[in-house]
């Protein structure tokens, strides 16, 4: 994140280390600014290289206490969400707000905020924000294999994946740092992600700095710093934020409903027992055509669905059955005269066209009456065919089977399982295609 | 989410037991055949 070399070591000090949780106690150098003459504190004194003037917003160099001005003050003071001073709580060490920084990428449209941190036991680390994303940040002393920017690389069995390389631009300053830093100031930077880490390079004339960088909720920034003003909203999906859509265990937990369904399934066809209950094989004709007929009756002992397999010996042409499967009216347990109606139609079609052959539909159709409550039934019947207008018979072939166990059901109870992992998976595709829209290329997986 | 999950694929589960052993089959009344009706009632006897 900067040109300095070595900040994450520990300041040497002779204090105590703090106790846990317990903020540190240091105190504030204080020097005049030497073009306003308003004062300028350092808190991390010995370290602090360049000082930015509270007042005036002049550059002060305090590295060799000539205190020669780095750069005259170009703009005004501006306030920030956290301002130098501030004192937060992260990863179970109290750091103090000494630094901050504005950076543009290299078109100036883009712009995020770094702050510098300090704890005079745990050194320097840095805050970023952008777009209302957080992350905390320490360099880190690597070596990486890295031949080009397009190539993967890996830190502690973590895959890190080319994200997006820039050239920022200082575009603002204020508080002091351990390295000369000045508006106007750039670099080389290529950063890779790997939620919620993102491993920054950061390159300038002879120097390389590698920052590990993981991803802060606003929350705890929040609750850490407490500040005054409410922070930047957070739009988008931050390059290293997790994604809060997780498939691993949904889809563990789909497959084993998937299996317990399947079970269920194989275990009701084991306990069923299909019965045959009506045979319909008779041959009709054109005079057939505005006629009901009824079956014999037959007994449905218990509620159970019946599924009706027809046959019509259809040619290119077709054939439509209507079937009233009609209660006996009193019998069995509910007395009340319930009629289950359906209607089949059986086409069947083919021939020769330009692509070769085809065809379209059968002579067979299957349906189901469903919820059959127990008691006597009778078939009322209708028949009607294409072959009637040819004056030709058609033998129609019924059957009707009780205690079926159709796999229409087990497959739409695949589907209800399969609803909830696919939205799930759509949500999370959804945000890591946001992520990668900010990046100069997305990965190939 | 996890635990809201369990509970809906439990929900569908005995959904789904509760149709096999009733004889339910839900695509009947997805393409509305073969279901109970009061009325048109073509036979009595």
């Amino acid at each position: 994140m900067t040109d300095a070399t070595s900040p994450d070591l520990p300041l040497p000090t002779e204090k105590p280390a703090p106790k846990p949780g317990m903020p540190f106690v240091k105190s504030v150098h204080v020097f005049n600014c030497p073009n306003c003459g308003g004062q300028i504190k350092l808190r991390a004194l010995g370290a602090t290289m360049t000082a930015v003037c509270a007042n005036c917003g002049s550059v002060v160099d305090v590295a060799d206490g000539n205190l020669s001005i780095i750069q005259q003050a170009s703009q005004a003071i501006r306030e920030t969400p956290l301002e130098i001073g501030m004192r937060g709580k992260l990863q179970n060490t109290v750091w103090e707000v000494i630094g901050y920084t504005l950076k543009s990428d290299k078109t100036g449209v883009y712009f995020w905020e770094e702050y510098l941190l300090f704890n005079p036991y745990q050194g320097f680390r840095f805050l970023v924000q952008m777009d209302g994303h957080w992350s905390f940040v320490k360099m880190i002393k690597q070596e990486f294999e890295k031949p080009s920017f397009n190539c993967e690389v890996w830190l502690d069995k973590l895959k890190f994946k080319p994200f997006l390389q820039d050239d920022p631009t200082v575009q603002y300053v204020k508080g002091e740092f351990y390295w000369r830093i000045k508006k106007g100031d750039r670099a080389h930077t290529e950063d890779y992600v790997c939620p919620p880490y993102m491993l920054s390079f950061e390159y300038t004339e002879g120097d390389e700095v590698t920052s590990m960088c993981e991803y802060v909720e606003p929350d705890v920034i929040r609750n850490a710093f407490q500040p005054p003003h409410a922070l930047p909203w957070r739009k988008g999906v931050g390059p290293n934020q997790p994604n809060p859509y997780h498939l691993g265990w949904l889809t563990a937990t789909a497959a084993v409903a998937f299996g317990i369904a399947l079970f269920i399934h194989i275990s009701t066809m084991a306990a069923s027992h299909p019965a045959r209950v009506l045979t319909i094989n008779e041959t009709h004709m054109f005079t057939d055509r505005s006629r009901d007929f009824t079956s014999d009756p037959f007994e449905i002992p218990s509620k159970t669905n019946i599924e009706v397999a027809s046959y019509a010996p259809v040619d290119n042409d077709w054939a439509e059955y209507g079937f009233s499967l009609v209660k006996q009216a009193g019998s069995g347990e509910d007395t009340s005269a319930e009629t289950h109606n359906m209607r089949q139609a059986i086409e069947y079609w083919h021939g020769y066209d330009s692509d070769g052959y085809w065809s379209e539909g059968g002579q067979w159709s299957t349906e189901y009456f469903s919820a059959v409550p127990a008691g006597t039934y009778r078939v009322v019947y209708d028949v009607d065919s294409g072959l009637f207008d040819k004056g030709l018979p058609m033998t129609m072939d019924v059957r009707l089977t009780r205690g079926t166990t159709p796999w229409s059901n087990f497959f739409i109870t695949l589907a209800l399982l399969a609803i909830w992992p696919a939205f799930e998976w759509m949500q999370r595709s959804s945000f890591e295609r946001t992520r990668w829209s900010n990046s100069d290329f997305a990965p190939d997986n | 989410m996890s635990l809201k999950f369990v509970i809906y694929a439990a929900v569908v589960l005995l959904a789904f037991a509760y149709a096999n052993v009733n004889g339910i089959v839900w695509a009947s009344y997805f393409m509305g055949q073969g279901t109970a009706s009061k009325t048109a009632n073509h036979y009595h006897k």
